[in-house]
């Protein structure tokens, strides 16, 4: 595995909240939890980045919603 | 970057001695060279170009038409992709392509985990029963499904590993791997998904009898 850095990261109550109740529920470390965070956000990024969309389907009613990344 | 991560013993059928062969993280250019002077003159010798998917099924070769190569190229992010090759007598016996993100469990022990998806792994033809009468290594496809495995420890996701299977592999990955089969996926071209959950994976992993020979 390739070399790692480490970095503080500085979030409010709230983010850190929402970090932690994801941990738990992924049953991940914070590390893992945010690792896999930005392998999701980049590849989006690539795909918006080459003019694809990325949607949600709803598995029953097949009706898609566009997902909006900041 | 290509980095060795070990080396393993696997089988030659032809003369039943084990023979040292480097398990690689990262492939380089001599690996796709040997994809396309050895594996792909040996698909084009066995079959037609035209051969249609019965024939590559019959001659357990329905990955002849991936492009190693073009892989590389458009899942080259290091980020969310990375490349196995595993050699031995100065030739790639095989290689694989996994996922790092975006691939969550179906299996009922840990439902929507993360897991290391193995988008590609081939064994090089001249290991394939059916596409030779003789065919030379033995092992290969667990070596590398075992550094699938043990990549998905390395980052945190106990073990935890998922494919769609091409019909060929099916019986090789549900009795062999002991992987659970979830049947055909429709949103994956009718190919069965199979997954090797965390208890399988401790599984997997611990020695076997006859391991180590």
């Amino acid at each position: 595995m390739a070399d790692k850095k480490t970095m503080t990261l500085n979030l409010s109550e709230p983010e850190m909240a929402a970090l932690e109740t994801l941990c738990e529920r992924k049953g991940m470390s914070k590390t893992t939890l945010l690792r896999q965070a930005l392998r999701l956000y980049q590849s989006m990024d690539e795909r918006l980045e080459r003019g694809e969309k990325v949607f949600f389907e709803d598995p029953r009613s097949k009706e898609k919603a566009e997902l909006m990344v900041l | 970057m290509k980095t060795q991560l070990g080396t393993y013993d696997l089988q030659n059928r032809l003369t039943g001695r084990f023979e040292p062969a480097g398990l690689f993280e990262g492939i380089d250019e001599s690996n796709l060279r040997s994809y396309e002077q050895d594996w792909k003159i040996a698909f084009e010798t066995r079959l037609p170009g035209d051969a249609t998917t019965a024939e590559r099924l019959a001659a357990n070769a329905q990955d002849a038409r991936w492009d190693w190569r073009r892989l590389a190229e458009i899942r080259g992010n290091p980020l969310l992709y990375q490349m196995y090759a595993i050699e031995c007598a100065a030739r790639t016996q095989g290689i694989m392509l996994v996922k790092k993100g975006g691939s969550f469990s179906r299996h009922p022990d840990h439902p929507k985990a993360d897991l290391i998806y193995v988008d590609r792994l081939a064994t090089a033809p001249w290991n394939r029963r059916g596409f030779v009468g003789e065919p030379i290594y033995r092992g290969v496809g667990q070596v590398l499904l075992s550094a699938a495995v043990n990549l998905a420890y390395e980052e945190d996701l106990d073990g935890r590993i998922g494919l769609h299977s091409l019909s060929g592999a099916d019986a090789f990955y549900r009795d062999v791997i002991g992987m659970t089969d979830f049947g055909p996926d429709d949103e994956n071209y009718g190919m069965r998904y199979f997954e090797m959950s965390s208890a399988q994976a401790r599984v997997f992993l611990e020695p076997k009898e006859g391991d180590g020979a």
